[in-house]
């Protein structure tokens, strides 16, 4: 134990220590390092993107109208439009569709706790 | 630096405190530059090394667990930066800049003086320098910043008993080198 304190103070004075530069050149790093800001710079101006926003609702709410008016035989529908049956539909791709939305909340989900708890991303 | 200051030294940077993060620094540093020195046996890389750890620790400090103490987790990043950087000289550069064993540097050891004289500063670092990698590692990590064994295989990844085996090496080396290097001048030192 006591060889062992010893040889502790020998490579201690043998040692390399940091210079007197030292915390003064990370504490440039790190205050650089915090003046850089964190936040990206948008893509496209505000603007453009609030007409993005609207097209991408209009298309939406184009499709859904669409959809509504395809399975609604009752409604008066022109030449260009034929009604299709909900139920085919349905059975034909309602359970890949919901496997697929389950799967994808299932990843999501796990991705935020494991996040939240490991501090990092997951990525498949 | 106890347990509790550390953590409380770590709540005031993450509340923005700057000061404190200086503290911690000044704390840690020496220990850093140590352990990035025994690993890639160049003062200049050690400092960098040991600053880009630092730059590494205060990006990274929110994900802190407090699992295990502060500066086992501090020279878990300086072991990893120290290593990669190795990894990467070795890489570019080959062996134009390295010193050769035996043969340091002409301002060797001149940043820091203590009562021992330059010629047994660089006797120590001779004997160092005679050590494997992985025993040097753990010599460093138990004397130099004075982690157990328990915390060295948790920073390391080597077995308890590969620690205690690599360290029982290693003191039977230095004390080897001691003798061969300066048999008289070490009686002096302790």
């Amino acid at each position: 134990m006591e060889k062992d304190q010893q040889l502790k103070e020998i490579l201690l004075q043998g040692s390399e220590r940091a210079s007197i530069h030292f915390t003064d050149a990370v504490m440039e790093r790190v205050h650089k390092l915090s003046a850089t800001p964190y936040f990206y710079q948008p893509l496209v101006p505000p603007q453009v993107k609030k007409a993005f926003i609207i097209v991408w609702m209009s298309l939406v709410g184009a499709i859904f109208l669409t959809c509504f008016l395809l399975v609604s035989p009752q409604l008066p529908l022109g030449d260009w439009l034929t009604p299709q049956p909900v139920a085919g539909f349905v059975s034909d791709h309602g359970y890949t569709i919901l496997a697929y939305i389950g799967c994808f909340w299932i990843l999501f989900a796990a991705n935020l706790l494991a996040e939240k708890m490991l501090g990092r991303r997951i990525t498949f | 630096m106890s347990l509790q200051a550390d953590q409380t030294t770590i709540q005031a940077i993450l509340a923005g405190d700057m000061q404190a993060y200086t503290t911690l620094v000044n704390t840690y540093k020496d220990g850093a530059v140590m352990l990035a020195y025994n690993i890639l046996l160049n003062r200049e890389d050690a400092e960098e090394a040991a600053q880009d750890a630092f730059v590494s620790v205060y990006t990274s400090l929110h994900t802190f667990r407090a699992a295990s103490r502060f500066s086992t987790w501090l020279y878990r990043i300086v072991l990893n930066t120290a290593l990669n950087k190795k990894k990467i000289k070795k890489r570019v550069t080959a062996r134009l800049t390295e010193v050769p064993p035996g043969e340091l540097p002409a301002d060797f050891g001149s940043a820091y003086t203590t009562g021992i004289t330059a010629d047994q500063r660089k006797h120590i670092q001779q004997a160092m320098r005679a050590l494997n990698e992985r025993e040097r590692i753990c010599v460093t990590l138990y004397y130099l910043n004075e982690l157990s064994v328990e915390e060295i295989h948790e920073l390391t990844g080597i077995s308890r008993s590969n620690v205690k085996v690599l360290l029982h090496r290693g003191r039977k080396n230095l004390y080897q080198s001691f003798n061969i290097l300066f048999k008289e001048e070490v009686t002096d030192l302790i």
